[in-house]
Parts: structure tokens; sequence; C-alpha cells
């Protein structure tokens, strides 16, 4: 196991280096930079010789291997940069951020398995009855609708008509309701089928009769035997997409005013702020890789078959 | 049944988080009413976010009423004395200005020009752009009397000071502080003091009981952040909020419905353009320029597209400022258009279209996304020279500066600035006319205009500046240069229970001394 | 007579385990069983096992011998209340110590199961949860059934596994992957009989493993029957173990059971066709490699509609066959279900 977390580290400096790489080279083939926004030009008067003072002192009139080199350099001393509309450290930028993405993150995911969980394991009991019936069309319309079009009416009807929630920003309890809510039944929505598929799976598999045959009791059939198997895709699926929640829910963030890791780096992207888009990127890089490493690890956890490499079989 | 069990405790958690939040609501209501005598609280929603209060890189302390400049624009669009209370000069490079005897700032401090003098510098520093449009060489101080020596004569001095960017701060109280606390925590003049910021997010302020102009009649306000005009609205109808900026014209039939909530549409400083690109042959041809004039149809602009929000524009500045032009605004004319463009050696062929030559006149307008109404203004552009016979090839593209510095084969693009802010049209005429200005993408450079730019940077008298500036509108006019469309407005909703106070169009002076609530 | 020795509590059902009492009444009685699958709407569809009728004893090894598809398998299945959720019992009864277990609810099904009757299965890989240790498994089936604590529980676990002759430590930390299926087997044999149930039913369990294997698992299982005073039903196609270790035997065939009665006496004496036939069928190592081995005509699972199931393959079917023949006895300890065996005997018995 151990020799897979090394593998996985290789891996990871490899990917997060190529991810740079390829970042970098897409912002700087894109039109524009940050110095007309640096220099508030619809603001001040600002002339062409401002402008070009400016890019070479932030080293733009070098060739792009040379602007990479640099940036490079500086990670090499764990040095990400400064952001060049607020004259901050990328990293403090980034870690003043990401308490409030892990808030919204923690928050969808509670609010995800609250919903997801029992109705996949109520739809896998009772399959094409009511619940299982119900769950379908919830599904259906979860992975249908836009979230910043659920967020809306959400607000809409709790804030404006029902008055009992607040419309948006953060901090109090009430406050988080709406946002975790509107990303978590979307998501909701995908796992209660996900779960209730693996379990039906697991439900027809010979062990479980043999368990039930042992006299075993209902619900360790269900919790101790069943669910463990049922959540390896679940678990699979849950790696993929932490990562784009960890790279914060932009949507949402903006709609509710959330400033986190997403609403910093669409900023960043309008602005062209190289350096943290870089930072950005090398994070959510590393998060996802990471994630998907502790996904593995815990494949291994819940299947002792399911050795580095192989594939387990049922 | 476990499953039976949770979803229970689940429905209870969230009844009982609702109660708690409608109970919240319920008190803070009750305890409104109750404190109303004593505790007045104003709430507002900005559209912008900040991610720290640096007067000198952001305008929210000013707007927030924290910081306050030398000088200020009043109601007339004219500048008048703030901090400053006089100020003079004789030939445009020495300024003297006599700061105000009895401000204090919020820690206690005296407000005396040595103040201003570190402030101003702390300013400069700070803010990269602020060095150039200030053109200071030395400033000295004694006193109460501050001078400003320019650089060489600049009659836009006083206008340049209005920016927010040069608020009076107390450099001691930064330095005492520390940079990363003052930069949360400004200490300026203003009616109020900053109680919490949460980086953007909101920032909380309480009144300066010690505010030179008169006790604020307000106890606290609260200035939230949020970028989604939708979300604005809905939290402006919930009465979340008292003062909401920028709500979206599409909402605003269902706000009024509600008889507690006003929605002022303010005549504002911006306006919406169709510049030309000078490099370019086809629209080389002024005929050509003045027949594309005339293809725009401003009152549609201003009824259809933004709802009536907007003012169809007659030149560079809005029409209610002192050095605003008095000319008609130009209406759609399509045969006018088709003549001036003969004129211009087009002739109408077999399918409508103007050809010369033996080539149709095709030309490429490029417009972008960040202002949602310059798209439909460049449809109904496209839509009405088709009637003359032109063809407009419409290009969306995500910067434009970008792509109008970087590409040569476009001929127009709509555009849009403030061309304003400070009450002064030298801003304007200096950065989106002379060669080297930011804003001339279009590669202007008429000698006739860079004249009287010139005059206009050398004189103080107010009356001369303003003919001047129209001067330039007449050439910008003539030349047709830019084809302006119209002059959005700024649309603010405000709570009735607000009274004496309305939004202004500067967008400076927001949470003022004397805003008050029933 | 072993007297079963007790390594835990007594059971906190109603019934207490006593020899004497219950030797009188028999311990199983399946009484016009009926099994259909539901087709649209619930409905009955298609009848797989017909009325059948068989017993019991305490003690007693019952072996059930047939074709694939003869409806043993289900029957074993309907006994712990395991049917597929589209097969149901349409008719009869099932009584165990005169209590009826059609009638039972789920949890008192579930109370019963492993408990009172245990169940071993043909797929060993199949009897246990693939990621779960053997011992935790075992433990967690006893503290299904009884308030005993962690420690105690593994206690017993480990005296069953040696019982079963497994290396008991190393087979507890194992999980099943890691075990062969002869090991496996005997794990299974061990959870069910912990705690000496009243009936063991085993459901083709050596089928899937290599001979030798099969012979030492089926001789701990009769030993330990023994022992323990265990009735087992056997469930088999392969003749020879049923013969060698059964008290008393059943044949099916096409949902029915055709015959049966003392496996000595059915041994020496088969009346049935498809017994005499399937007696016959069997290649015995000792003798000449004959020519051509006995083969029962027709296909396997040819099963008619009406009457008697063996009907269309029976060498000596005749028209009387298609009205269903009733469970004749032919002497004390053997009963037959066939005309043409009636016929016979009417002819010996008239001839003698």
């Amino acid at each position: 196991m151990l020799s897979l977390v090394r593998k996985r580290l290789l891996q990871l400096v490899i990917v997060v280096f190529i991810l740079s790489i390829f970042t970098f080279g897409l912002m700087k083939l894109a039109p524009g930079d940050p110095v007309m926004s640096i220099l508030n030009a619809d603001e001040m008067m600002v002339t062409e010789a401002n402008q070009a003072n400016l890019r070479s002192d932030l080293g733009f009139d070098q060739p792009v291997y040379v602007q990479y080199g640099k940036w490079m350099h500086g990670l090499l001393k764990l040095d990400l940069g400064t952001s060049y509309m607020s004259g901050k450290p990328v990293w403090n930028e980034m870690m003043e951020r990401l308490p409030i993405t892990l808030q919204l993150t923690t928050g969808v995911l509670l609010v995800m398995f609250s919903i997801s969980l029992p109705l996949g394991i109520i739809s896998a009991r009772y399959p094409r009855k009511w619940p299982d019936q119900i769950s379908r069309i919830l599904a259906l319309i979860g992975a249908s609708i836009p979230s910043f079009w659920l967020g809306l009416m959400l607000i809409y009807l709790f804030a404006l008509k029902l008055q009992i929630l607040p419309s948006n920003g953060m901090g109090s309890f009430a406050q988080m309701i709406l946002p975790t809510f509107t990303l978590g039944f979307s998501l909701a929505a995908v796992y209660s089928r996900l779960i209730r598929a693996g379990l039906i799976e697991c439900f027809s598999k010979d062990y479980i009769q043999a368990g039930r045959a042992r006299g075993v009791k209902e619900w360790r059939i269900l919790w101790v035997h069943a669910f463990r198997a049922a959540l390896l895709p679940v678990i699979t699926v849950f790696g993929l997409s932490m990562g784009s929640l960890l790279g914060g829910a932009v949507v949402i963030e903006i709609l509710f005013s959330w400033p986190g890791l997403g609403s910093m780096a669409v900023d960043a992207i309008f602005n062209r702020d190289y350096p943290v888009i870089q930072g950005y990127v090398l994070l959510t890089g590393v998060f996802v890789v990471v994630v998907n490493l502790l996904v593995d690890l815990s494949y291994y956890l819940i299947d002792p078959r399911i050795k580095q490499g192989k594939e387990g079989s049922n | 049944m476990k499953k039976n069990s949770l979803l229970a405790l689940l429905i209870c958690l969230f009844i009982f988080a609702a109660s708690g939040c409608s109970t919240e609501n319920s008190n803070s209501d009750s305890e409104r009413e109750k404190m109303s005598e004593k505790n007045k609280k104003v709430t507002m929603i900005f559209s912008f976010k900040t991610a720290n209060l640096d007067p000198h890189t952001s305008f929210i302390p000013i707007r927030a009423g924290i910081t306050e400049t030398l000088l200020k624009l009043n109601d007339d669009s004219n500048i008048e004395g703030w901090l400053a209370e006089k100020w003079g000069t004789l030939d445009n490079t020495t300024w003297e200005f006599i700061i105000r005897d009895n401000v204090t700032f919020q820690d206690g401090d005296k407000l005396d020009a040595a103040g201003v003098k570190a402030s101003i510098e702390r300013s400069i520093a700070v803010n990269e752009s602020l060095g150039e449009s200030l053109k200071i060489q030395s400033i000295e101080a004694d006193g109460q009397n501050l001078t400003i020596t320019t650089t060489g004569p600049y009659p836009a001095l006083p206008s340049e000071l209005l920016n927010p960017y040069t608020s009076i701060v107390n450099t001691a109280a930064e330095l005492e502080m520390g940079q990363e606390e003052f930069r949360d925590s400004p200490v300026g003049t203003g009616p109020f003091i900053v109680k919490k910021f949460t980086s953007n997010q909101e920032v909380q302020v309480v009144k300066n009981g010690s505010y030179w102009a008169g006790e604020p009649k307000i106890n606290e306000a609260t200035i939230k952040f949020n970028e989604d005009a939708n979300v604005r609205a809905l939290a402006f109808q919930a009465k979340e909020a008292d003062v909401v900026y920028n709500l979206p014209a599409e909402g605003i039939e269902a706000i009024e419905k509600d008889k507690e909530l006003k929605v002022e549409s303010v005549p504002g400083l911006r306006s919406h353009f169709i510049l030309f690109n000078q490099q370019s042959s086809k629209v080389a041809d002024v005929k050509v320029r003045e027949a594309l004039n005339l293809l725009i149809n401003r009152k549609s602009i201003a009824d259809d597209i933004m709802l009536g929000h907007a003012i169809p524009a007659n030149g560079p500045f809005n029409s209610n400022l002192p050095f605003g032009s008095d000319d008609a605004v130009k209406k759609l004319d399509v045969n006018k258009a088709k003549l001036l463009l003969g004129e211009a050696g087009y002739k109408e062929n077999a399918d409508g279209k103007m050809e010369k030559e033996g080539k149709a006149l095709k030309l490429e307008l490029i417009t972008y996304n960040a202002r949602p109404e310059l798209p439909l203004i460049a449809q109904l552009f496209q839509s009405d020279c088709a009637k003359a016979g032109v063809e407009i090839i419409i290009k969306t593209v995500e910067n434009a500066d970008a792509h109008l510095v970087a590409n040569k084969d476009w001929d127009m693009s709509t555009y849009s600035n403030n061309t304003s802010p400070r009450g002064d049209g030298s801003y304007f005429l200096n950065t989106a006319f002379t060669e080297t200005g930011a804003l001339n993408v279009g590669g202007i450079n008429l000698p006739e205009m860079n004249e009287v730019i010139k005059e206009l940077n050398k004189t103080s008298d107010l009356d001369t500046r303003i003919q001047l500036t129209k001067d330039a509108a007449t050439i910008i006019d003539k030349e047709v240069l830019h084809s302006y469309a119209v002059y959005p407005n700024i649309i603010v909703g405000v709570n009735d229970r607000i009274i004496d106070w309305v939004p202004t169009a500067e967008e400076y002076y927001i949470l003022t001394h004397t805003m008050d609530v029933k | 007579m072993t007297i079963s020795v007790d390594f835990t509590q007594p059971l906190t059902n109603d019934y207490v385990k006593e020899e004497t009492f219950f030797q009188s009444l028999p311990l199983l009685e399946i009484k016009n069983l009926s099994i259909s699958s539901l087709g649209e709407n619930k409905k009955e569809d298609i009848k797989l096992v017909k009325n059948i009728n068989f017993t019991i004893k305490s003690g007693e090894m019952l072996g059930i011998v047939g074709e694939s598809g003869s409806g043993k398998s289900l029957t074993a299945c309907a006994l712990v209340g395991l049917l597929p959720k589209s097969l149901k019992v349409t008719e009869g009864q099932i009584k165990l110590h005169g209590r009826e277990l059609l009638n039972l609810s789920e949890k008192e099904m579930r109370r019963l199961r492993g408990n009172e009757i245990a169940y071993i299965f043909q797929n060993y890989q199949g009897s246990f949860t693939p990621f779960i240790k053997i011992g935790n498994q075992l433990i967690e089936a006893l503290r299904s059934h009884r308030k005993i604590s962690k420690l105690d529980a593994k206690k017993k676990v480990l005296i069953w596994l040696e019982r079963v002759k497994l290396p008991a430590n190393q087979v507890f930390t194992s999980y099943p992957y890691q075990l062969s299926g002869g090991q496996l087997q005997r794990a299974a044999l061990a959870a069910a009989l912990m705690f000496q149930p009243f009936l063991i039913v085993a459901d083709e369990p050596t089928t899937a493993l290599d001979v030798l294997t099969s012979e030492n698992i089926l001789d701990l299982l009769v030993e330990l029957q023994k022992e323990y005073n265990c009735a087992v039903l056997l469930i088999s196609h392969n003749l020879n173990h049923v013969l060698k270790r059964t008290d008393s035997i059943a044949v099916m065939y096409g949902g029915q059971i055709v015959e049966r009665g003392l496996t000595n006496e059915i041994r020496k004496n088969p009346i049935h066709p498809y017994t005499k036939l399937l007696l016959q069928a069997r290649p015995v190592l000792s003798r000449v490699v004959p020519e051509k081995l006995v083969v029962i005509p027709g296909e396997p699972g040819l099963v008619a509609e009406q009457g008697c199931a063996f009907a269309l393959r029976c060498p000596k079917s005749f028209k009387k066959c298609s009205i269903l023949p009733k469970m004749q006895s032919v002497g004390d300890s053997q009963w037959v279900a066939c005309h043409a065996a009636d016929l016979e005997a009417d002819y010996t018995n008239a001839s003698s």
C-alpha cells in the first residue's frame, strides 16, 4: 500500500507540472492582459506609455517560456507569487478563500448524503414501489435543473415569498441552507441512483442470501454486508466530483456572495491575474490527485480483495 | 427502521433550523421597531465586492462614508470644497488649499495640512496610476495651508482631487496598527467608522459622533456585496436591504408593485457608443461615418433595449451636465444615410446593397458580453444598417480592448465608458482622443482635436473650460470620431423608510450624514 | 445416543431440546407442498414443485436426489423462507415440531434461520461475504441469536472451527478468498453446527468440490450430525453420496416425489422406473467396462404437464400415466407413486 502512495505522489508532481504548463500556455495565448485592469484605465488617465512600462515591469514583453521559467523558479522556492490585482501573495489569497469553499463543500456533502442515502436505500429495498418512482423523478429533475436557476427559485421561494431564510451572504447557519441545498440537491439526485443500483446488485449476490440464512439481522445485512460493496461505485464518483467541488462551485458562490475559491478563479481569469490563476490550478490539481488517491486507498479498505493493480472479482 | 428515523431526524432538523431563523427575523423586526427611536440602521447592497477597504485602491470606503476627499462634486456637477475649505491657483502650477479647521480623524487626531500631505503621498505610492493623474511634483504643508506644485500647468488638478483614490486617511494610524489592519479598518474623516469588515462580503459601520459637519442621523449601517443582479433584486423585494444598487431593468415592474419600495432611475455619467477604426479604409470617409451615425436608432435603444432607463445621447457627455452638448439628438434616418453614402460614392446595387467599385459595403462590428446591452445595440444597428444596404458582421469577443489593439481588421466596435467621472470632460478627452491615451483604441489623431485638448489642458477658467469641452464635442460630432448612442441610467432601489436621500450620478457619496430613516 | 454438549446458555425460544420427548413426533413435516412461479399480477404461472410430502425425524439424514430442475433446491429454500421474490409457496404446510413455518412473520423466520434450521450452500464462495473475515462473520451470526460478548463468541467460534478440522486461528483471521473450497465448506459447516440446529439443510454441498474433498466433507458432516443429533436434509444429484450416508431417501422428478423410503430398502429394491434407471446408470468402478453405459431415455428436464412428470421419458409409461399417480406404500418404509409399479404389484399379488 505504501508503494501505491509513493507512486501516486510521483504522479501528482507530474500531473501538476503538466497542468501548469498547459494552463500557462493557454492563458498567454488568450488575448488581453491584466495591465488595463491594474491601472484602472476606465477611471484614471492612463497613457500607452504607462501600459508599456507596466508590461515590461511585469515581464510580459519576454518570451512565454522565460515567463514560465520565472514562475517555476519561484514555485521551487515555494513562492507562488503575488496577485496583480490585490498585491497580496497568492498563497494568502487562496488560504483566505479556502475555508469558505471548504465550508460550502462540507455542507453540500452533508446535504447530498442525507438525501441520497435514505432515498437510495429505500429505492433499493422496495424497487419499483412508490419511493423508487419518486426517487427516479427527483433524480431526473436534479440532473436536469441548472444550479443557478434552482438557486434563484429557492431564493425567490424562501427569502421573498416565505421570508424564512436569508437570500444571500454567509456566516449564520440559516445562510448555509440555500446554497448547500441548491448544489446538494443535484448531486444527491445522481448519488441516490448510484446507491440504489449498487445495492440492488449487491442484494442479488449469493453471500447476502447466505447471511440471511444464518439468521443475521436485516439491518446488519444492509449496512455491514450489502452497503460496503455498493459503496465502491459511489466512492469512485465521489472522488471525481470532489475535485470539482473543492475547486469551488462558482455559480453558487456568486449567487449567494460566498467569496470562495471559485469566484476567486473567475475574477482572476477576467482580470488576467496570471499568478492567481496558476496558483488556483495548482491547488485544484493537488486536490484532485490527493482525493483520488484517498479513494483508491479506501477501495482497499472496503474490499480487501482489491490489491494495488489487481481488480477484485465478485 | 433506520432510514425512516434518519429521514425523520433530518426533517426535524430542517424545521428547527428554519424556525430558528424565522424567530431570528421576527426578533430583529421587533427589535428594529423598538430601537427605531434610538438605533437607526440601514442596510445596503452594492454590486461590486472588494477584498480590502484600502481607500486608495477601492471606492467602497468613500461610498460607505468612511473617508472624504479634499474636494467634492455638488448636485449641479460643479466642484466644491469638502475637506479643503478654499482653494485657488494663479498659474495652474502652484495650488493653495486651506484645510478645514474643525476636522478630526475618527481616532481623534486633528486634520492638518501635514496629515493631508502624508495621505496624498501614500495614495500615490499605493495606486499605480494615480501619480500620472495628479501630476504632482511636490507638496508643502504649513498648519492648515497646503501647497501642491504640479509638474506643469494642470488645470484639471481639482477634478482629479475628486477621485476617491485621493481620500484623506490618517497615516499615523496606519503606522500604529500596521498596514494589514489598516487596509481592513481605515481611519478617515467621514461620518461613519468601520465596525467590522468581512473581506469580499460586507462592511459594518457605526456613526462617527464627532463628525465635523454634524452628527449623522443614522446610527449604523451594513453594506453587503453581491454580484448577481437577480439576487440583489430578490433581496430588495424581501426587504433584506433598504438601498440596492444596479437593479436589473427587467425586474423593476415587479418591484414597483410593492408600495414600500421605490426605484430611482438616475441619469448616469456613462455613455454607450460606437467607435471607429481610424486605420480602416472602409470607414475612412467622413460621409460614411456620418451615414452610419444616422443609422443608430437612439430612441429605440433607450426605450426598448434599456427599457426606458437611458437617455438618447447627443455627444460624449450627458446632456444634463454643464458641459454637455445642446445639440439635438440625431434620429434614425435611413434615407439621409443612403444619400450620404451616395455622396461617398456608393450606389445601391440589384440586391439593395450599397456598392462601390464592385464591392458591397461590409463592415465588421466588435461587441462583447460584459455589458449585456451592447450586443443588443449591435444587433439593432445591424438590422437598421441592412435597411440602408449596409451589411454589418457582428463579432463577439471576450475582451474588447485586447482584441481591438491586437487586430487591425475590424471597422467598428460598441464601447462603453464613464465619460465624466469627476465632473470634467478632460479625463475622457485626453484618454480617448489623444494619440497616447489608453482608451484610444481606434487610433484617433486629429490635429484639430489635439489643439482643443491642449488648450483645455491649459485653461483654468471654468466657463472657458466648458466652452472648450463643448468645442471638442462639436469636432467629435462633425468628424464623427465616435457615435454616441445613449447615456444609461443608474437604477437604484430605495426602500420608503429612507428619507432625506437620493442616489446621485457620480456614485461616490452614498452613505451620507444626512441620510435618515422614518 | 450422544447427548449434545451445550457450550452456551440455553436457547431463548420456547422449545427445549429433549431428545426423548420428541422422538415420537417427526421433526419436520412437509405436507402437500407446492411452489409456483408468479406471472403478471402475482398470479400463479407454472407449478414447479407439485404437492410433495415427506417427513424427517430428529437426528435423521434424509437425502433428496434428482436432476437439475427437479425442484429439490426450491424445496430447500422454501424451508427457510428464502425463496426468490418471483416464486411462492402456493399450497401445503411446512411444520417444524408441529409449528407451521409458513405462517411465521419475517422476524420470527429470521430467529429460526441459522438457529433452528441451518443452511449450507452449494456455492462455497457465496457462503460468506468476501470482504469480512470469516471469524467476524461467525461471531456476527452467533450474536444475531444470542446475547453473548464478542470475546465469548470468539472462543466458541474457535472451538467450532477446530471441530470441523480447520486450523482455527488461521481461518478465523482469513478472508474467504484466502481459503480453498474445502476449507470454506468446512467453515460453512461450522457456521451451521454452531447452534446445534434441529435441522441442517445441505443444498448440494459438495457438487463444486473435487472428489476427495467431497468425501471428507460429507464424512465430517455425518460425524458431527450424529454427535449433535442434528437432522440433515441432504440434497444432491450424486446418487452415490446419498446412498452411502443417508438414512432415508426421496427421489424427485419434475417437482414430484416419485419414490421415498429407507435408503437401504430403496437401494436393494427400487420400484419406480426412474429410481431403477438412476441406480443402473451409476458407473461402477470395480466391474468390467460395459459396452454401453445405461442412459435414461429422453432429454433431461422433459416434464409432463399433466399426471406423472416422468411419463414422457419412462420406458414403462402407458395411458394411465396421464393421471397423477398416488403415493402408495410398499412395505413399512417405502412409498412409490407409479401406476406401472401398481400394476406390477397387483400382478405379483395376483400371481402369488
